[in-house]
């Protein structure tokens, strides 16, 4: 068969025809809206804290998570012993975070949000302090420090 | 496949919009609309799956993290689409060597059959064979040739937007679309028509 002069276009078009065939792996798609989600997620943090939030001074963390583990043990023993005797009316006091997970992990946290609460003084028996049963009912205030992703890091007492 | 940019660049900005409130399905909507064509031409530039699923991704987080970027404007979403891919394929091939192998093996076959190296196309036998010489020789071109052949001859792409793309002006897309049909017909050993009729 003689070849025309438009071959070069014959084959083109042949090209043009494949290529519209390919199409991109379905994961791309899913990482994309999954980045997109996530970014949304991070913007809605940031615009509307979940309470009354105020990210750790970069000395603060310093301090906080610089201490020693058996420094950090001691102080989780005694926040516990205060809880323990102090009357409902005088909240317990713990000026540092208590880690409740490695001290390296907590160093890795960028962003990590403060969230202050009131919670039942039987739930600080999963944080694995001691309660008293007598008084498992009422009410500590606490700070928790979570990952951006949700994750409890450290935990502690505050005053009113 | 052909894309017609009057249908999509109201409501991709809309989109866009969207996407900056916070919508997710936005975001979704916008990458069925253009990933086709962006993959497509990355695809067709760097002959890879992985460095065309790569780029397409690189290239959507960048839309969507810059959302002021896209101007309608100055062209189509699909066009400033390809021109992110295009910027970020030669941000990765900067650091790398060019596929000198490919041209090589390229010249190596040339010289073995110079007579006829396109069979027709409905010559399925070769079809294969034949298509994947042809898009070698393509990759082989200089990439301001390249790039713009693969925007208007193999995605259809309008001369404004192939413009758009490679940030040149419309007359130069014609001047390297005619120099890139004439560079591969040479790159395939067979002279071959370079004019054709004006794109869109």
């Amino acid at each position: 068969m003689n070849l025309p002069r438009d071959k070069l276009d014959d084959w083109l078009a042949v090209a043009r025809a494949e290529l519209a065939q390919i199409e991109p792996p379905a994961w791309v798609e899913a990482s994309v809206v999954s980045r997109q989600a996530e970014a949304v997620l991070l913007k809605r943090l940031r615009e509307h804290p979940p309470a009354a939030v105020k990210a750790p001074s970069r000395q603060w963390r310093f301090i906080g998570w610089g201490l020693p583990a058996t420094a950090a043990a001691l102080l989780a023993l005694g926040a516990a012993m205060l809880l323990a005797r102090t009357p409902p009316a005088q909240v317990p006091v713990s000026a540092a975070f208590v880690a409740l997970t490695p001290l390296e992990t907590i160093a890795a946290e960028r962003s990590p949000l403060v969230i202050a609460s009131e919670v039942p003084r039987s739930q600080l028996a999963s944080l694995g302090v001691p309660v008293d049963p007598a008084r498992a009912d009422l009410l500590v205030r606490a700070e928790f420090l979570v990952s951006r992703r949700g994750a409890v890091l450290a935990v502690r007492f505050s005053p009113e | 496949m052909a894309f017609d940019p009057r249908m999509t660049d109201e409501s991709d900005v809309a989109l866009l919009m969207r996407c900056a409130e916070g919508d997710p399905s936005a975001a979704a909507e916008l990458y069925r609309r253009h990933a086709g064509p962006v993959y497509r031409f990355v695809w067709m530039v760097t002959g890879s799956d992985s460095e065309a699923a790569d780029v397409l991704q690189e290239t959507f987080i960048a839309l969507l993290e810059r959302r002021s970027g896209y101007d309608p404007a100055r062209g189509s979403c699909t066009a400033y689409l390809c021109g992110v891919a295009r910027h970020l394929v030669y941000r990765r091939f900067d650091s790398r060597s060019e596929p000198v192998a490919e041209i090589e093996q390229l010249a190596e076959d040339s010289a073995d059959s110079a007579a006829s190296l396109l069979p027709p196309p409905h010559e399925h036998a070769e079809r294969a064979q034949a298509l994947a010489r042809l898009r070698a020789a393509i990759r082989a071109l200089p990439s301001h040739y390249r790039d713009i052949l693969v925007l208007v001859e193999l995605q259809e792409m309008s001369y404004a937007d192939a413009a758009a793309v490679a940030g040149i002006e419309i007359g130069t897309v014609r001047s390297r679309l005619a120099r890139a049909r004439a560079r591969l017909a040479e790159l395939l050993n067979e002279p071959m028509a370079i004019g054709r009729g004006q794109g869109t």
